[in-house]
């Protein structure tokens, strides 16, 4: 019965108002305008017909005195003559709506009360409960009138319930006074509707569009009460401050995110302090307040606060909305861009000096320089301007994987001469001992091939550069399992510390500020290497010891494995590149699935 | 050993037999791709889910077969025709099934509203208040409540539960996409056959018909917590509570690759 409530209410949009919950508009991230109260019972009368008719089905064993066969025809003639007849006029009535339509309705929903009088014999109070329940439902549906001529029609109906239930003293008392309560039911139902119905679909909206801007809202919302205790708590809030709503929810907000201000904790014992903070401005808007608190991981989390009170009919706040934001991340790129901007002209200025020093002393022209000194000046001036351009070529390629403007084409690539070629490269470049372990039966990779040879030559320009000592470095290519490939990278340099691994893929990060000048470099290397990585469906990791050195394992997809598509659709689409059943099973169940790579 | 079946108790055996063959076979097809799959995406909660309700309905419906053909369980009429017509959706799902693990796209699209679809609904609610009288006349009234088709009792409810979240998640994306996903429907079709199928075997078991020894009992009380457990999947996954394999990798591999230091199995040191 679930399932036929639920398909038909799909049958137009009003319907799926209907069944919109606040958890649909939380998912679909739609928010339609709120159905009026007639719209909603339009969309509600045939689920509700057809629920209805399965419970009196069901429940016609319970009618006392009743035969068997009589409550077998009752059930039969509700299954297969009043359920097609009134689902069949619900969708002619639901394309061409109009109030003779619904007369029709109306004579068709009695039908059913006929039938339970006739078939079950029942006292004529079953009837009369329900007839009163469809005398409200077409006043609200069609006005008074429509009441009104439901009301009569059941005059009909408690008749016959009359007569087939003996109760003959009942009769004439009913048959007097039995309209006139009704006429008087509908006259109040349709003030009521008509007064209220425009209030209650205001108030709707309004609670919707709230509900709707609290869980949409990318900062943490919070609205405390007078004294303090979290009564809401949205979604960004949960992730803001590691806490689950049911865990917020009532507490007091001292407790649950125990704010400071410099090193002051803030004291909401006597009133909002976010609000005290505020009124310390002079401007007519509310400003942001600059606090933090101790994440529960134990580092500082910076945040932009600000509160707004809720008056009462007393001029008094009966609530305070609080919206935070959490700027830590703000913070760090904004330290990173400031080490960045540092870093970079250091990075920029020591090649620079040496090519303008030796070009004013080429260009001089009392210089006395020998032949051989002018050429170590040229190849100088050479080697630091192929420095510089490779500065700029990496800053270029970070500010286009910002953009989202590379263009990476996959291919089947045999990664045997690219990892070879590389090494030999460093080997001869750079003095240092490189070893490849790499099988012959390591199969080709689906990637791109210029993207493969960057990441891999950055991984050993970083292992070459962060290892100054001069000890091994190693690059291993290994197959993973029936999918994947790894490439490991391996050096024994001074390596990293667990926060620093965690922080090494950011972009312009770099392990100590002191490095910039130790092993000079502008912070984007590794960030370029996730970047091309994750861009070829792969992933990177890494472990570090200090003092030990640090192993990088890059893992990409094996190009047999790969289906290719063909027609050039996201494979995801119709779900012929993605292998897994139970994804695809979830996505015809209507679960959005993300892309698969 | 069919010699004496009618032909209504053969069929109801067949028919679960082959039922329960396939539902044990998916779930097995279930558990090698949830392998298959672990590294890359992690547990999945629908994964293992659907992993138990294909072992606790399959051994339901192998038990209710081999009683058929072994033990010379008699069959019921109402058993034949809740069967009969939970096949339609459920060879419709099964088919898309299988042409997907043969890579094909495993589904259909419906544009918009056909009146046939929209008939559906009225079709289930009189096979439902059809069904129900049938079983008025079937029931004997002298029959007393047996405790044991508690369990069956409960998947009817949970079953149906389930069948109307699946419609729910079809009903939300219909206005999006503009119609609707056979297999979703066609699944939803079965699990509401499904309850219903239990609701009349509940019946034909409390009547004395169908016996109900301790390895049927077993099996129906084990199923209800699966029901229980994929009833919470399907709706955490239509409200988006909960993320699973519907997360790309991506975003799993941007989590492990900031947190590869404590993930062991990634990483290995040489």
């Amino acid at each position: 019965m679930l399932s036929a409530v639920a398909l038909s209410g799909a049958q137009g949009p009003e319907r799926v108002n209907v069944l919109t919950t606040h958890g649909d508009v939380e998912n679909s991230g739609r928010i339609s305008a709120a159905p009026t109260v007639q719209q909603r019972l339009r969309a509600a009368a045939l689920p509700s017909r057809l629920v209805l008719a399965v419970l009196l089905v069901a429940a016609s064993p319970l009618a006392y005195g009743v035969t068997t066969e009589e409550q077998v025809r009752f059930g039969l003639i509700v299954a297969f003559g009043w359920i097609p007849v009134a689902s069949l006029w619900a969708a002619v009535a639901g394309r061409h709506p109009s109030i003779y339509a619904d007369a029709v309705s109306l004579a068709i929903d009695l039908s059913l009360l006929v039938i339970v009088q006739l078939s079950l014999a029942q006292s004529p109070a079953v009837v009369i409960v329900a007839h009163l329940l469809i005398v409200a439902f077409y006043t609200y549906l069609d006005g008074r009138w429509m009441g009104v001529i439901a009301g009569l029609a059941g005059v009909v109906v408690i008749a016959a319930a009359v007569r087939t239930a003996n109760t003959r003293s009942l009769a004439g008392f009913v048959l007097v006074t039995y309209p006139v309560m009704v006429a008087c039911l509908a006259w109040l139902l349709d003030a009521a509707a008509t007064e209220g119905s425009s209030a209650t679909s205001r108030v709707l909206r309004l609670h919707e569009k709230s509900d709707a801007i609290l869980t949409g809202a990318a900062e943490a919302l919070m609205v405390t009460t007078n004294r303090g205790r979290i009564s809401e708590w949205n979604r960004a809030a949960e992730e803001t401050f590691a806490c689950p709503r049911s865990k917020a929810i009532g507490r007091s907000c001292s407790d649950v995110i125990g704010l400071h201000v410099d090193v002051r904790a803030l004291d909401c014992s006597s009133g909002c302090a976010v609000l005290e903070l505020q009124s310390g401005h002079t401007s007519g808007a509310p400003e942001d307040v600059e606090l933090w608190r101790t994440s529960p991981t134990g580092q500082r989390q910076p945040l932009l606060a600000t509160a707004l009170s809720v008056v009462g009919d007393d001029g008094e706040a009966v609530e305070i909305i609080h919206s935070f934001r959490d700027v830590t991340k703000l913070k760090h790129a904004d330290e990173a861009k400031t080490l960045f901007l540092a870093t970079a002209s250091h990075e920029l200025k020591t090649p620079l000096t040496v090519i303008r020093g030796f070009s004013q002393m080429l260009l001089a022209p009392d210089t006395k320089m020998s032949p051989d000194e002018r050429q170590i000046a040229l190849h100088a001036i050479d080697a630091r301007a192929t420095q510089l351009t490779t500065i700029v070529d990496r800053l270029l390629l970070s500010s286009r994987i910002e953009a989202g403007q590379i263009d990476l084409v996959p291919e089947d690539v045999n990664i045997r001469p690219i990892v070879g070629d590389l090494a030999t490269g460093v080997r001869a470049a750079m003095a240092r001992d490189i070893t490849v372990e790499l099988d012959d039966d390591v199969p080709a990779l689906w990637v791109d091939p210029a993207a493969f040879a960057t990441v891999v030559d950055h991984l050993l320009d970083n292992a070459v550069k962060y290892s100054p000592g001069g000890g091994d470095i190693t690059v291993v290519v290994d197959v993973v399992d029936d999918d994947e490939v790894e490439v490991l990278v391996t050096d024994h340099g001074v390596g990293m510390t667990e926060e620093q691994t965690r922080l090494c893929f950011e972009r312009f990060w770099q392990a100590e500020l002191s490095d910039i000048r130790r092993f000079g470099g502008t912070g984007i290397g590794l960030y370029i290497v996730r970047s091309l990585v994750e861009a070829m469906r792969g992933r990177i990791s890494v472990e570090s010891a200090p003092g030990v050195g640090s192993t990088f394992r890059v893992v990409l997809p094996r190009a047999d494995r790969v289906v290719a598509d063909l027609t050039g659709e996201p494979a995801d689409e119709h779900g012929r590149g993605d292998r897994s059943i139970i994804r695809e099973y979830m996505r015809q169940l209507g679960v959005r699935l993300d892309s698969p790579g | 050993m069919f010699i004496g079946m009618t032909s209504v108790s053969f069929l109801v055996a067949l028919f679960n037999t082959a039922l329960g063959v396939v539902y044990c076979c998916y779930g097995l097809i279930t558990i090698l791709d949830m392998k298959r799959g672990w590294r890359t995406h992690g547990f999945s909660h629908f994964g293992a889910a659907w992993i138990a309700m294909a072992f606790t309905c399959g051994p339901h419906h192998l038990d209710h077969g081999l009683h058929g053909f072994v033990s010379g369980r008699d069959g019921g009429l109402l058993d034949l025709v809740t069967i009969l017509i939970g096949f339609v959706p459920g060879v419709i799902w099964f088919l898309l099934r299988v042409e997907a693990l043969w890579g094909g796209r495993g589904d259909r699209f419906i544009s918009g509203t056909p009146a046939w679809l929209e008939a559906l609904p009225t079709f289930f609610a009189s096979y439902t208040a059809g069904l129900i009288a049938w079983s008025i006349w079937t029931v004997d009234p002298s029959d007393v409540f047996t405790p044991r088709i508690i369990p069956n009792l409960c998947l009817v409810g949970l079953y149906a539960a389930i069948g109307s979240v699946l419609l729910r998640t079809q009903v939300r994306n219909h206005p999006m996409i503009g119609g609707w996903s056979v297999s979703g429907i066609s699944l939803a079709a079965v699990m509401y056959t499904c309850a219903l199928m239990h609701g009349v075997f509940a019946l034909y078991a409390n009547s004395g018909r169908y016996y109900l020894d301790w390895h049927s009992a077993v099996i129906d009380v084990v199923a209800v917590p699966a029901a229980c457990y994929f009833l919470w999947v399907t709706y955490s996954l239509y409200r988006g509570s909960i993320r699973d394999w519907n997360a790309s990798p991506s975003s799993t591999v941007a989590r492990t690759t900031s947190e590869a230091r404590t993930d062991a199995d990634l990483t290995r040191v040489t």
